[in-house]
């Protein structure tokens, strides 16, 4: 199931990022404290579901990062989908549920978040393809 | 109390209570940054079910010209006040387009997001103006010359939101005279203020060649229908709390518009040439700083300003009569418990205090979107602000407390 696996995002990381993107593109900077009243908005409309991102990390599993990704894309005009893929570390990167470690990594069900984004995530193959 | 007719308007400009009423309707200055960060936060519930946020800033001035009509207005007065009041140029092209050449919300609109068009105000007083269903087909945002507005054959349906009624305070105690305010020694002379800044040309010109818009201090200002803002703040507000969203979260989007407006209104008005020649030969102290601005807040339709006490550095308390959020508020909604419910004015008393205490406004630092981030709105030793009192909750007025 595409959404069994959890991604650990530093939240001080993931601004740093998104306003290091912005400022290339000479877009102004945005101030942590709103970015996260921000984010937790429109994850909570996007979703129907509440992520805090006032706190020091957040994990998010497949489906909301690709809510994240297209929140950043549409709400602060960056497209950070390099940017997350570097931020995700395979030692946050853990796994729930046993169901989809037996699933091969070419199974036509991988319609979670690194299927959508295209090979979004490196180490996708080790991820959803061998069990520990 | 007084009634000025400063304008060359048809209609009388009343002001009263610390409101500025026009055909019935009170109008409160903002500017541009205001007016952008306030339109980004109600469009965050864009694709949310059975809300409409576009139809929200669309329909909401839509009611509003509406009023005035009933009142009299004719069309040409629509067009002359849309100018007036420094939304831009309206003018018709044929039939079934209208255009604005220059216009508030066409030009400077796009904060944080992709741009998207943002006409949404003009497409609503067309609305009203023509009582058919207006859409914006073009707009500068995206690199059009001109906005450009189609009117569809198709009947309106907008709701009527100013149903209660809710009158002015008219007995206001007078400056630094009501009980529980300390004692000041300020040479901030009120009165001379506002005399001196109401000469100010606070208007947009109406005809062809004419920007209708309102250019001062660096800033670009509107005179705006303050329902409106009141009506698009508190759908959205209430949209979110209904759907759940963290009312930390949701209220900080609002009270950040003020604390932004603050900023930029408040700190190049404390930058302008105007302030250095009428106010600050008047002031010794940070503090106759905030004297002096509270001075201006006083004419921009806010309602009016009465500061309780100063701590310097520590803490700054102050009131507010017929704040136009929370007699708004009363107007469209039943009372309501919850007192921290004046956004504009919770974020603009904390931005009065960052100006002074925080940053120091008095070195006239460049007021960039990179200082806004860096210094004025770094948690670092920041203030907090907390709403004691609320007009929207049945109090006599509005108070505020900004602290460390």
């Amino acid at each position: 199931m595409p959404d069994k696996n959890i991604y650990v995002i530093s939240t001080e990381a993931l601004f740093k990022a998104l306003n290091d993107k912005r400022k290339k593109h000479e877009l102004p900077e945005i101030e942590n404290s709103l970015v996260a009243s921000k984010l937790g908005i429109l994850f909570a409309l996007k979703t129907n579901g509440l992520v805090n991102f006032r706190c020091e990390h957040v994990e998010l599993n497949d489906s909301q990062l690709v809510v994240l990704q297209d929140i950043l894309d549409q709400h602060f005009n960056a497209e950070m989908i390099s940017e997350i893929r570097e931020l995700i570390s395979a030692q946050e990167l853990l796994q729930k549920g046993i169901a989809a470690n037996t699933r091969p990594s070419s199974s036509p069900e991988g319609i979670g978040f690194l299927s959508k984004l295209k090979g979004f995530l490196k180490v996708k193959a080790t991820v959803q393809g061998s069990p520990a | 109390m007084s009634a000025t007719q400063n304008t060359p308007l048809h209609q009388e400009v009343i002001t009263t209570g610390g409101h500025n009423i026009v055909g019935g309707l009170s109008r409160v200055y903002h500017c541009n940054h205001y007016n952008a960060y306030l339109q980004m936060a109600v469009l965050l519930t864009q694709g949310m079910n059975n809300h409409n946020p576009e139809r929200l800033l669309t329909d909401s001035v839509t009611s509003l010209v509406r009023l005035l009509k009933q009142r009299g207005y004719t069309e040409h007065d629509l067009l002359h006040e849309f100018s007036y009041n420094g939304f831009g140029f309206l003018q018709q092209l044929d039939d079934n387009t209208w255009e604005t050449p220059n216009s508030h919300y066409g030009e400077s609109l796009c904060v944080h997001g992709k741009p998207q068009k943002s006409c949404y105000f003009t497409s609503g007083y067309l609305q009203g103006l023509l009582e058919k269903t207006v859409i914006e087909t073009e707009c500068k945002i995206l690199g059009a010359k001109t906005d450009k507005f189609i009117v569809l054959d198709e009947p309106l349906n907008v709701e009527h939101y100013l149903t209660g009624e809710f009158g002015l305070q008219t007995v206001i105690p007078e400056r630094f005279a009501f009980e529980g305010c300390q004692t000041f020694a300020t040479g901030v002379n009120e009165e001379q203020i506002i005399a001196s800044f109401k000469t100010l040309p606070l208007y947009g010109k109406y005809g062809a060649g004419e920007s209708g818009l309102i250019e001062i201090f660096g800033a670009v200002l509107t005179n705006h229908f303050a329902d409106y803002y009141n009506r698009i703040s508190y759908e959205t507000y209430f949209a979110m709390r209904d759907m759940g969203i963290l009312d930390e979260d949701s209220k900080e989007m609002f009270i950040q518009a003020g604390h932004i407006c603050a900023f930029n209104t408040f700190g190049r008005i404390m930058t302008s040439s105007q302030w250095y020649d009428v106010v600050a030969p008047q002031c010794v102290s940070r503090e106759d700083w905030l004297h002096g601005m509270v001075a201006i807040i006083n004419i921009l339709g806010w309602g009016i300003y009465r500061i309780e006490k100063i701590v310097p550095e520590t803490e700054f308390v102050v009131r507010v009569y017929n704040s136009y959020e929370g007699v708004g508020f009363r107007r469209i909604y039943s009372r309501l418990n919850d007192k921290n419910i004046s956004f504009l004015a919770m974020g603009t008393a904390l931005g009065l205090v960052h100006l002074l205490w925080k940053v120091d406004i008095r070195d006239k630092p460049a007021l960039t979107p990179e200082f806004y981030v860096n210094q004025f709105n770094n948690p670092n030793n920041s203030y907090s602000v907390e709403q004691t009192h609320a007009i929207a909750a049945g109090d006599e007025y509005d108070r505020f407390i900004v602290s460390k």
